[in-house]
C-alpha cells in the first residue's frame, strides 16, 4: 500500500489503512517518545495519544513536506504536552539540580550502539533531555523550544550546553566516543602563534 | 572553530546513531487507539455465548419437561378417572353399609341405639358431603388427616381413606395406586355393638381410632430419593496466555559473575527484559472434568482432572545462519555457560518470524465452589482452586542470556508446577443439570523453566469457562 493510499484510507477513517500507517511509523515514533519519556509505559501512552491526534487531524496534512515529518511533529508536541500535563517536565527543569546528578558507572547501559546512546540520553534529567532531544535530534531552534516549553530562549541554550556536556561525559566514560584532545589543541594553537 | 566543528560532529553523530532506532509498541497501544477511533470491536465470543445460553436454556427446558412427565399432574382426565373410581368404590361401600342402616331402622331401635346416636363422631359425618371435587380440592391442599364422609344418596355411613388420595397426589406417580387404595379400603360393615357404644361413651374417638377399628392401615408415604451430595462437572475454557519475565537473577548473579570472562558474555542490561522481547498471546484451552461434593447447600468441594494447552507467539527474526548463543545457568558451582546454535535473532535477520511456545499440561485441580447467589434457576458462584500441574510434551524457545537469540529450551522446562485459578460463573439450573459460564484467571506460580535458568517466566491465562454440572444419584 502506497503512502498516498494510506493517507486516502485514513481520511475515510478506514481501520485497515490506519493500521497500516500505525505499523509503518509506530516503531520509529515509539523510539522518539522513549527519548522523552521517563519509562516505556509513559512512552507508549505518548505514542497512543500522538497517533490518535494523527488520525483525527490527518485532514490538516496538506502534502507540503514529508508525511513522516508531519507525524513526527505531532508526536513530539504530544510528548511535550504529556510531560507538562503530568508535571514531569517542570519539576526537574531546575538546572542546578541537573548539574548535581551523579551517574554511577554501572548504570550506564550497553546493549547496542543506538540503544546505548538513547539509554545514555535518558539518564539526563528531564529538562536537559527534553532540550537536547528537541534541538539536537528533532531540529527545533532554541526560539521554538522556548515557545514550546514556556522558557526563555537563553535558558534553552544554556540547558542544551549543559545537557550536551553531561551526555558527552557519559558517552566518553562509556567509551562510545573518544575524549577531545584539548591539550594538544591548545599546544597546537600556542605553536601557531 | 575546532570546538565548534566538534560540537557539530557530536550532534551529527547523535542524529545518525539515533534516527534509525526503532522500538516496537505493545499490542495494547493499537487496541486503545482503535477503540478510541472506532469504539469497541464487536466481540464474536458474545454471539457464541448468547447462542450457547439460548441453546442451553432450550435444552434444559426440554429435558426438564421430560423428566417431570412421570409424576402425572392433576389434569382433568386424571381427576375424572379418580372421581369415577372413587364413586364406584363409594357405591360399593354404600351397599354394604345399608346393612348397618337397617340395624338402625325403627324396628331395631333400642335404648342402646339411641345412646349410640349421641356418638360424637356423627358430627363428623353430618358436615361432610359426597366425595366429589371438594375432596380432590382438599387433596390438592395436602391435608394429612383422614376424612370420613357419608353419601348423600343413601344416607349411610361410609368411610373413605381420603389419605390414600391425599398423599399420593403429591408423591405417588400413578393414579392407579390411588384406585387400588380405594378398592382395598374396607367399608363399614360391622354392627355397632353395645360394647362399642360403651366404649364410645367412655372416650370420644378420633377419626384415627375409628379407622383403626375398621382395620384400616395408613398408607405409608413414599419416600423421596435422598438428595445426592455428589455432582459431576465437565468444562472447557478457551483462554489466552500472557507472560511476565523477570531478569533479576541475570543482573544480580550472571552479570557480575561473567563480566571478567573473555567470552561473549551477557551484556550489562539496563533495560528490563520485558522491553526487549515481543510476544503475542495465542488462544489456548483448558478442558477437564471434576467431581463435586456438597459440604453445605452453598459450598462444594471440587477435584478432578484437567488438560491445559497454553501457547503464545514470540516475534523475532530469522537469520540465514545458525549463530552460537550463550545461555548462562546458575548451578551449585556458580555460573555455567552453555552454547547453543540458533537461527533466531531478536534484533536482526533476513525475515521476521514467529516462534510458538506451546505446552501441554495435566493438572489436578483441588478447590471449592461457593454459591454467592442461589436462585431457583439462576445463580452466581465463585470458584478457586490450586492445581498441581505436570508438563507433558512441550515445544518452547527460551531467550539467551544476552537477550539476542532464542534457542530451544525443552530440557530446561520444569516438570512440575503449581497453578491457582479463580473464576466467577453465572449458572442456570434445570432439573439435575446446571449450566455455567464465566471468566476465569489462572496464574502459574513457579517459573516455566527450572531454577538454573536465570530469566524467570510467569504465565497468566485469562479465559471464559463454559461447563455443565449434573447431580449424581
Amino acid at each position: 500500500m502506497t503512502e498516498q493510499a494510506i493517507i486516502a484510507g485514513c481520511l475515510q477513517n478506514d481501520a485497515a489503512a490506519q493500521r497500516e500507517l500505525y505499523n509503518r511509523y509506530s516503531p520509529k515514533m515509539l523510539s522518539v517518545c522513549y527519548r522523552f519519556a521517563p519509562n516505556r509505559e509513559d512512552a507508549e501512552d505518548m505514542l497512543q495519544e500522538g497517533f490518535i491526534k494523527v488520525f483525527t487531524q490527518i485532514h490538516t496534512f496538506q502534502n507540503k513536506g514529508a508525511f513522516e515529518g508531519w507525524i513526527r511533529r505531532i508526536i513530539v508536541h504530544t510528548c511535550i504536552n504529556f510531560l507538562k500535563k503530568h508535571k514531569k517536565f517542570n519539576e526537574s527543569l531546575d538546572i542546578s539540580f541537573a548539574t548535581s546528578v551523579h551517574i554511577k558507572e554501572e548504570t550506564i547501559p550497553s546493549i547496542m550502539q543506538a540503544r546505548q546512546i538513547i539509554e545514555c540520553i535518558r539518564l539526563l534529567p528531564v529538562g536537559y533531555r527534553t532540550v537536547l532531544n528537541l534541538y539536537a535530534l528533532e531540529g527545533y531552534s532554541h526560539k521554538e523550544i522556548g515557545i514550546m516549553l514556556d522558557i526563555e530562549e537563553s535558558t534553552s541554550r544554556s540547558q542544551y550546553t549543559r545537557a550536551k556536556a553531561m551526555l558527552e561525559n557519559i558517552l566518553i566514560r562509556k567509551k562510545i566516543i573518544e575524549a577531545p584532545k584539548q591539550d594538544y589543541q591548545w599546544l597546537a594553537a600556542f605553536n601557531k602563534s | 572553530m575546532e570546538n565548534q566543528k566538534y560540537q557539530d560532529e557530536f550532534e551529527q553523530f547523535l542524529h545518525d546513531e539515533v534516527k534509525q532506532h526503532r522500538m516496537y509498541p505493545s499490542d495494547r497501544v493499537w487496541t486503545n487507539i482503535r477503540t478510541e477511533l472506532h469504539g469497541h470491536r464487536s466481540w464474536p465470543a458474545l454471539t457464541f455465548i448468547s447462542l450457547f445460553i439460548i441453546t442451553a436454556l432450550t435444552l434444559s427446558t426440554v429435558l426438564s419437561t421430560q423428566e417431570n412427565f412421570h409424576p402425572q399432574p392433576l389434569s382433568i382426565p386424571n381427576i375424572a378417572k379418580v372421581e369415577q373410581e372413587t364413586i364406584a368404590a363409594h357405591k360399593a361401600a354404600g351397599e354394604k353399609s345399608r346393612h348397618y342402616f337397617n340395624k338402625l331402622a325403627p324396628v331395631h331401635i333400642t335404648m342402646n341405639t339411641i345412646a349410640a346416636m349421641d356418638y360424637p363422631a356423627a358430627d363428623l359425618f353430618a358436615t361432610n358431603n359426597s366425595l366429589s371435587q371438594t375432596d380432590l380440592t382438599l387433596a390438592k391442599e395436602n391435608i394429612q388427616q383422614p376424612t370420613i364422609s357419608n353419601t348423600k344418596n343413601n344416607n349411610s355411613l361410609a368411610l373413605f381413606p381420603v389419605k390414600a388420595l391425599l398423599q399420593p397426589l403429591e408423591v405417588i406417580q400413578h393414579s392407579e395406586v390411588v384406585a387400588s387404595e380405594i378398592n382395598t379400603a374396607k367399608p363399614v360393615d360391622e354392627t355397632v355393638s353395645a360394647q362399642d357404644i360403651h366404649l364410645l361413651q367412655e372416650k370420644d374417638p378420633t377419626a384415627d381410632d375409628y379407622l383403626k377399628d375398621f382395620s384400616y392401615n395408613k398408607t405409608q408415604p413414599l419416600k423421596r430419593s435422598a438428595v445426592s451430595k455428589f455432582g459431576f462437572q465437565f468444562y472447557i475454557t478457551p483462554s489466552t496466555s500472557y507472560r511476565r519475565l523477570s531478569d533479576e537473577k541475570v543482573k544480580e548473579i550472571i552479570q557480575p559473575a561473567v563480566a571478567s570472562l573473555p567470552i561473549n558474555t551477557p551484556l550489562n542490561q539496563l533495560s528490563n527484559v520485558n522491553e526487549v522481547v515481543r510476544h503475542r498471546p495465542a488462544v489456548g484451552l483448558e478442558v477437564g472434568f471434576a467431581v463435586l461434593y456438597n459440604i453445605s447447600s452453598r459450598l462444594k468441594l471440587k477435584t478432578g482432572l484437567q488438560l491445559n494447552i497454553r501457547q503464545y507467539q514470540i516475534e523475532t527474526f530469522q537469520s540465514r545462519t545458525y549463530d552460537p548463543t550463550t545461555i548462562s545457568l546458575i548451578s551449585f558451582n556458580g555460573v555455567e555457560n552453555i552454547t547453543r546454535f540458533s537461527p533466531y535473532n531478536n534484533n536482526v535477520g533476513y525475515k521476521q518470524t514467529e516462534l510458538e511456545n506451546k505446552v501441554y499440561q495435566l493438572a489436578i485441580p483441588i478447590g471449592i465452589q461457593w454459591d454467592v447467589i442461589k436462585g431457583k434457576h439462576v445463580g452466581i458462584n465463585m470458584e478457586a482452586s490450586v492445581q498441581p500441574t505436570f508438563n507433558l510434551n512441550k515445544s518452547v524457545y527460551l531467550l539467551s542470556t544476552d537477550y539476542r537469540h532464542y534457542a530451544e529450551g525443552n530440557d530446561l522446562v520444569r516438570k512440575w508446577n503449581i497453578n491457582t485459578s479463580i473464576g466467577l460463573n453465572l449458572s442456570y439450573k434445570a432439573g439435575k443439570t446446571s449450566w455455567q459460564i464465566g471468566p476465569q484467571i489462572r496464574y502459574q506460580h513457579l517459573p516455566t523453566y527450572s531454577n538454573k535458568y536465570p530469566i524467570k517466566e510467569y504465565l497468566m491465562d485469562y479465559g471464559m469457562r463454559i461447563g455443565f454440572t449434573r447431580a449424581i444419584q
